[in-house]
């Protein structure tokens, strides 16, 4: 029993922690961790070290270690958004799951990744997450329940920390040497090398197919329709495309009066002409390193539990799409467009924005999170931490090929450029957030100095304690 | 569903692009780099090479193995050898149809030239003796290795031209060795390519180590190893040639460099200034410049009648790094000033040595490197604009002995370690610029003193400055800046605490 104080601060934190939030409004805010969260991460951890059934303790140790410091970081810095976004829509379906298979282990935390990529994932941490690159592409309870089913199967089968202990043990010097590897290794023999780490892979698609199937048995008892497994594996499938594919046509509009679109933008960058559509990934080859059977694969082994095809119903009301699912997948839509910039995962970001911009017209949201856009590029590249943020290149035909070559090809003055002629002439003043405003601010100097004046008083006006208020000082 | 954290193996291998680094994953395979560089294209960066040795050797024999990524750090194919344990890859350059790289065993004492397509797949391998040399690109039509042994009076080049996917070669290769006059010795350097020509400076010295140099001017058909001309640079000046460009328009070669008056027996000092000679592809000299440091330069740099700098931060050497042509077709020439300067410590601890009985024991002298000077030049070669950028001043400490030793081989010896800061110049052809790196060691206020990589790079006439600051050793971040594809550099980032590396593409801001 907690002594009383310390129990009212941790109920503060709890408290404080939920009602955080527990809001409808974008951008989402992000979950902020409390004393619980991470005193639960400690007690995984202890029990994970305590459960170690290998000879290699030590080793394994330090992977768990390891892997509970990379949690805590990410949580830290803001990654996840809690499954009240959405108003619970997320939290039902789990609860609903949970409630119909009593014996399931449940986890310590299910938080939504801001991820832009469709994945989701279990850790031996206690956390399940799904991204909201997949949650963008998912269209009812259905398939996120079947997802949600999924992870959860792994973490009840304690995948994660078999596979891990395994791993180890399976390329320890005793049992390198007893399967008769240890001498090629050490010579360096590259295809032992290579036969031992596909092993690691192939192992990993065992356990896929194990959480496939015991998802499906669990989505069976709850009202959830269970062949939804079909649209999700058809949607993985497709994963690798965009949710709207379109020519993004950047010339059409970014454009400003006073700042005309420049061709030299869109100018396709030379290529040295070293190209190899087949290239290894090292010494690997990048098809025996995927973690997952293929979908057509898990598709024809999921459908291969049904002995009775008549047991194969739609059931109507969780199937078909709602005006709630519809809502929902609205939010997303917005929300990643958030969650990318905070990521600065900007390529994508510009095209999520782009599509959106065409799709929905006119709403002035999206000019202030473009100028804002903009205005990360900007500080990108007069810090030189562009290039981890954007990629040089994708391949010819790639989605992002058009977003990418504009982002390479504009100068860090022309984001500048950029940035306050979208503030300036696509947005009002009163409509943005603090961190748009001050970054307007920012980028007048030297464009339009009598504005910058003004702005600033603006921002002291709109902000008085607002979290820039020091930084006025600094970059002047 | 695919797990967020990556496996702990794949962050070994795939973060292993570090350069100097070993490290032993699966507990029991030993890998370690033994070189790695850019691959280039006409002196562009068109890719990377790097080459691990990897497990322990067995009857003298190893197991390497051989990665090449593109310009953009992209897997383009890796290969896996078994060679002599003491084999490093030397050089590599790429035609735009080949990717040939050198390989030496040094025990064996053998070279091996092998021949990739664009796709990295293995064309043909030719194994020979080795000789030290150093190979640079010929249009597409294929490579020249100028080749030299130590004790040698000649050189030799070697052609290898380009081969075709089914490892047969479109132009016959070739071997050739030219002599110098008897009792003379001959060192050849690459300057260009006009049309089916490479063209060469030839430096003629009585010793290895004289200072005395007559060069010339060669020029070889690479297709037929024939030499189409060999002519004396020497006339009424005595003519360092520093480069060579070949003006497609005109037809003709452009060679620039220093002169000297006739009477300077050592090239100790500055010289009287740059020479542009025009030069036609049977080596007629057309026309010559010569710009005097004491009458064309005096209009933009403060100069003495000794056509040395007046003001004190001003007085010293140049060092000529580079010398190109901009993409308007005017010429940049790249130099880094330097000076003998008296070494305190040096001087201290010949006195402390005299005093003890004991002789001279540390050099007296130093070499300073302080500002880069730009010196931009129109097609015409008339003089455009002089420029200076200041930087810290660095002191190289000289060997004993090295005291009065002429000025112009300390600054080869100061090169030859890495004391300039000067690195490289990179052109974007496509944006128009012109990128001059160099390194600074700089105090900015409220900081200690760190590395920062520094970029003045020449846009549509104006110079800007762009850095990166690389840091300390002891600083929990460390930071290598290497040459990228034109306009990028790129950057290694290895992060102690979390004993992560990161390698990534970075533009140079202008």
């Amino acid at each position: 029993m907690l002594r009383k104080p310390l129990f009212l601060l941790t109920l503060f934190f709890i408290h404080s922690g939920f009602a955080q939030n527990n809001n409808d409004s974008i951008p989402a805010e992000s979950f902020i961790p409390t004393v619980t969260e991470f005193y639960n991460l400690n007690i995984r951890l202890k029990s994970n070290i305590e459960s170690i059934s290998i000879p290699q303790k030590n080793e394994a140790k330090k992977i768990y270690q390891h892997r509970k410091s990379e949690i805590e970081k990410a949580l830290k810095k803001g990654e996840y958004l809690s499954i009240e976004f959405g108003k619970g829509y997320i939290e039902e379906i789990y609860q609903e799951i949970l409630q119909q298979n009593p014996s399931l282990t449940q986890p310590d935390l299910l938080l939504i990744d801001r991820d832009w990529i469709p994945n989701a994932y279990c850790t031996s941490e206690g956390i399940i997450a799904l991204n909201l690159g997949l949650l963008h592409r998912l269209e009812n309870q259905s398939q996120i329940a079947f997802v949600l089913a999924h992870e959860l199967a792994h973490g009840h089968l304690d995948h994660v920390n078999k596979h891990t202990e395994d791993m180890i043990k399976s390329f320890s010097k005793k049992e390198l040497k007893r399967g008769g590897h240890y001498e090629d290794l050490s010579k360096g023999d590259v295809s032992a090398i290579k036969s031992l780490i596909y092993k690691t892979f192939n192992y990993s698609k065992k356990s896929e197919e194990q959480a496939d199937s015991m998802a499906l048995e669990l989505i069976k008892n709850t009202r959830f329709d269970f062949t939804a497994y079909r649209e999700v594996m058809s949607i993985l499938d497709s994963a690798k495309y965009p949710k709207y594919q379109d020519l993004l046509e950047l010339r059409n509009w970014l454009f400003y009066d006073e700042y005309p679109f420049k061709e030299k933008w869109l100018r396709p960058v030379e290529r040295s002409g070293l190209y190899n559509e087949n290239a290894p990934s090292f010494i690997f080859s990048k098809d025996s390193l995927a973690t997952h059977p293929d979908v057509e694969y898990r598709s024809k082994l999921l459908d291969s539990l049904f002995s009775n095809r008549s047991l194969v119903e739609t059931n109507n009301e969780y199937s078909a799409k709602s005006q709630r699912d519809s809502h929902f997948q609205f939010m997303v839509d917005k929300e990643i467009i958030y969650s990318t910039l905070f990521n600065k995962e900007f390529a994508v970001c510009l095209y999520y924005l782009s599509a959106r911009m065409k799709k929905f017209p006119g709403e002035s949201w999206h000019e202030a999170v473009l100028g804002k856009l903009f205005y990360e590029l900007y500080q990108a590249r007069k810090s030189h931490t562009f290039g981890k943020q954007v990629p040089s290149t994708v391949p010819a035909g790639h989605w992002l090929e058009e977003t990418v070559t504009f982002l390479n090809n504009v100068r860090m003055s022309e984001y500048k450029k950029l940035t306050f002629w979208q503030f300036y002439s696509r947005t009002k003043i009163e409509e943005l957030d603090e961190g748009q405003h001050f970054a307007f601010w920012e980028v007048s100097k030297g464009i339009n100095d009598g504005l910058q004046h003004s702005l600033k008083e603006s921002y002291f006006q709109r902000f008085p304690d607002g979290e820039y208020v020091d930084q006025f000082q600094t970059k002047e | 569903m695919k797990k967020k954290l990556i496996g702990y193996l794949l962050i070994s291998i795939v973060t292993f692009y570090g350069f100097g680094q070993s490290r032993e994953f699966l507990n029991v395979v030993n890998m370690r780099q033994q070189s790695g560089g850019a691959i280039y294209k006409n002196d562009v960066v068109s890719g990377y090479y790097f080459f691990y040795s990897i497990g322990s050797a067995t009857k003298g024999k190893k197991t390497f193995i051989l990665s090449i990524l593109d310009e953009n750090l992209n897997d383009v194919n890796t290969k896996t050898f078994e060679e002599g344990k003491k084999t490093f890859l030397i050089d590599g350059n790429f035609n735009g149809e080949n990717i040939v790289l050198k390989f030496y065993d040094r025990k064996a004492r053998k070279m091996s030239y092998l021949y990739f397509d664009t796709r990295g797949e293995l064309l043909k391998r030719d194994d020979l003796d080795f000789v030290p040399g150093g190979m640079t690109v010929v249009n597409n039509d294929g490579f020249v290795d100028y080749l030299k042994e130590y004790y040698d009076q000649s050189y030799s080049i070697r052609f290898l031209p380009t081969v075709d996917s089914t490892a047969n070669n479109a132009i016959n290769p070739w071997y050739k060795t030219f002599d110098p006059p008897a009792k003379n010795v001959a060192f050849a350097d690459y300057l260009c390519t006009a049309n089916n020509l490479i063209v060469n400076m030839v430096s003629i010295k009585r010793t290895r180590t004289g200072t005395k140099i007559n060069f010339r001017l060669q020029g070889i058909d690479y297709q037929t190893g024939e030499e189409a001309f060999n002519i004396d640079l020497q006339d009424s000046y005595n003519n360092q040639p520093l480069k060579a460009y070949f003006n497609e328009e005109k037809q003709t070669i452009n060679l620039i460099g220093l002169f000297y008056s006739p009477d300077v027996k050592a090239l100790k000092d500055n010289g009287s200034g740059l020479f542009n000679y025009e030069i036609n592809l049977s080596g007629e000299i057309l026309d010559k410049q010569y710009l005097f440091w004491t009458r064309e330069f005096r209009e933009y740099m403060e100069i003495d009648n000794s056509g040395m700098a007046v003001s004190e931060e001003r007085k010293g050497f140049l060092y000529f790094h580079e010398i190109l042509r901009h993409e308007d077709g005017s010429i940049i020439a790249i130099a880094e000033q330097y000076r003998k300067a008296a070494d305190a410590a040096g001087i201290a601890l010949n006195v402390a040595g005299a005093l003890l009985g004991g002789g001279a024991s540390a050099s007296t002298t130093k070499i300073q490197v302080y500002d880069m000077a730009i010196f931009h030049f129109n097609s015409d070669f008339s003089i455009r604009d002089v420029r200076f950028i200041p930087k810290t001043k660095s002191n190289i400490t000289l060997p004993s002995g090295y005291d009065f030793t002429n000025v112009h081989l300390l600054a080869n010896y100061v090169r030859a370690i890495g004391g300039f800061d000067y690195l490289y110049t990179t052109q974007n052809d496509q944006e128009g610029t012109t990128s001059i790196t160099y390194l600074d060691y700089e105090k900015v206020e409220g900081e200690p003193r760190q590395w920062a990589f520094n970029a003045a790079t020449l846009y549509d006439g104006e110079y800007t400055m762009d850095k990166l600051k690389i840091g300390r050793p002891s600083d929990a971040k460390n930071l290598a800046i290497l040459p990228g594809k034109p306009g990028n550099v790129v950057v290694v980032e290895y992060n102690k605490e979390e004993k992560s590396l990161s390698i990534y593409l970075e533009k140079i801001n202008y």
